[in-house]
């Protein structure tokens, strides 16, 4: 189990099909110290994608060595990322502690988006043009994905940079596909990639840069 | 209100205080087709910070240039990011709209996690050793908060890369704090910078890079 002090955690099933399913969070007290009033929770990354049922759990004591399972119903639409939470006590201090993200992956979805990267060090001179890179597999073979760059500017407003179909993509084949801008503002733009199956969204994934004269 | 075509849309209050509370969708139809059989959901892009309450609101249809207000329930935590989507039909297709993030500020919290930057090119090469930058915002007078950065690696073990103290902080200010992380291992590496006032996480920021 992978662990993060003072406690080792698994989820499981990281892989389900889409729908209301029930998931399970393993803990074990890895600490020296008994833990007290611990409110256990299984958080969403984007909720459109896993959304988490319920207030989370309650264990009034999780003593050294002890281990405990609970229980979480979510609903999912397509693969998403989760993350455990504890708020609690260690030796009457109050601790809070997180997972990072764990990966659910969601029925059969035709592609994923790999990775979402400005091709740049994060911060960059105004005026100078900047590439991004969207890497796509295929997890089935499909003709209907549709790769959408967008960004957030500092202005706050939200443009589309490039939207292109990505003809026939085959199971395990991997695609990148590229595009560029040129801010014009300085401040923080927030890059969103998006990738369609048809009209449905299966993958977004977001890159901040930093821009200054 | 913004605009991201064919939905203008505006969410309120953006600042709100702890606990349960109320948000306002204003959403207008700005095409000249008929909207319909509309799934209009408000979603968390971090649950623990702000989770939104309920299975979303059904429309039968919205007209063009109708507009139409929408509440939701949220229990917020924290400051974080929800976004809008809408499935249904449009000219008898079926269609998907999402705005981008609205960042929602939850109770006066001291600071802020302004930014999280690797200061690298997204593919750097294995064995180099990288730098990771965040800046904190002070919000209001602060001293002694708590920055952790941490790595989840190829490897699937979670590396703490530094724990710093941050220096007293004027509203306004802006401090930058750094930690290293020589990167071992091929595979894409998650990097987290988590900001706590006393036990309370008031900022989580991540960044990815992949080693080539």
């Amino acid at each position: 189990m992978p662990m993060r002090k003072p406690f080792q955690y698994a989820l499981a099933p990281q892989r389900i099909a889409a729908g209301q399913r029930w998931l399970s969070l393993r803990l074990k007290n890895i600490g020296n110290e008994t833990l007290e009033q611990l409110d256990v929770r299984l958080n969403s990354l984007d909720a459109y994608s896993l959304d988490v049922y319920g207030a989370g759990s309650y264990i009034e004591n999780l003593d050294p060595g002890e281990e405990t399972v609970r229980h979480y119903q979510v609903t999912a639409e397509m693969t998403g990322n989760l993350y455990a939470s504890i708020d609690g006590r260690q030796d009457g201090e109050p601790f809070h502690w997180e997972s990072p993200a764990i990966q659910v992956t969601v029925g059969q979805q035709a592609a994923e988006l790999l990775s979402f990267f400005a091709l740049t060090q994060p911060h960059v001179l105004l005026g100078n043009p900047i590439e991004c890179e969207a890497t796509i597999r295929g997890l089935t073979t499909s003709q209907r994905l549709v790769i959408e760059f967008w960004v957030e500017t500092p202005v706050r407003t939200f443009e589309s940079l490039d939207k292109q179909g990505l003809g026939q993509v085959a199971a395990d084949e991997t695609v990148r596909h590229t595009t560029q801008f040129t801010p014009e503002h300085e401040g923080i733009y927030i890059l969103h990639a998006y990738l369609y199956d048809g009209t449905k969204r299966i993958g977004h994934q977001t890159e901040y840069l930093s821009i200054s004269l | 209100m913004p605009i991201k075509y064919p939905i203008e849309y505006e969410l309120k209050p953006m600042h709100m205080t702890e606990g349960r509370r109320w948000l306002t969708l204003r959403i207008k139809n700005t095409s000249t087709d008929d909207l319909s059989s509309l799934d209009v959901r408000l979603n968390s892009l971090d649950a623990y910070s702000i989770s939104v309450h309920g299975s979303g609101n059904y429309m039968a249809n919205l007209g063009p240039q109708e507009e139409r207000m929408l509440a939701f329930q949220v229990l917020a935590n924290t400051s974080s990011g929800l976004y809008v989507t809408i499935d249904g039909w449009r000219d008898n297709a079926p269609f998907h709209w999402e705005s981008p993030n609205i960042l929602i500020t939850v109770g006066k919290e001291v600071a802020e996690l302004a930014s999280l930057f690797a200061m690298t090119e997204p593919y750097p090469a294995q064995n180099s050793k990288i730098t990771c930058e965040a800046v904190v915002r002070g919000l209001e007078q602060s001293e002694g908060l708590q920055l952790e950065f941490w790595a989840d690696t190829p490897g699937e073990t979670l590396e703490e890369l530094a724990a710093i103290e941050t220096k007293a902080l004027a509203p306004g200010e802006t401090a930058r704090y750094g930690a290293e992380i020589t990167v071992e291992k091929r595979g894409a590496y998650t990097i987290y910078a988590y900001l706590y006032d006393d036990f309370k996480r008031i900022g989580r920021r991540t960044e990815h890079i992949y080693v080539t």
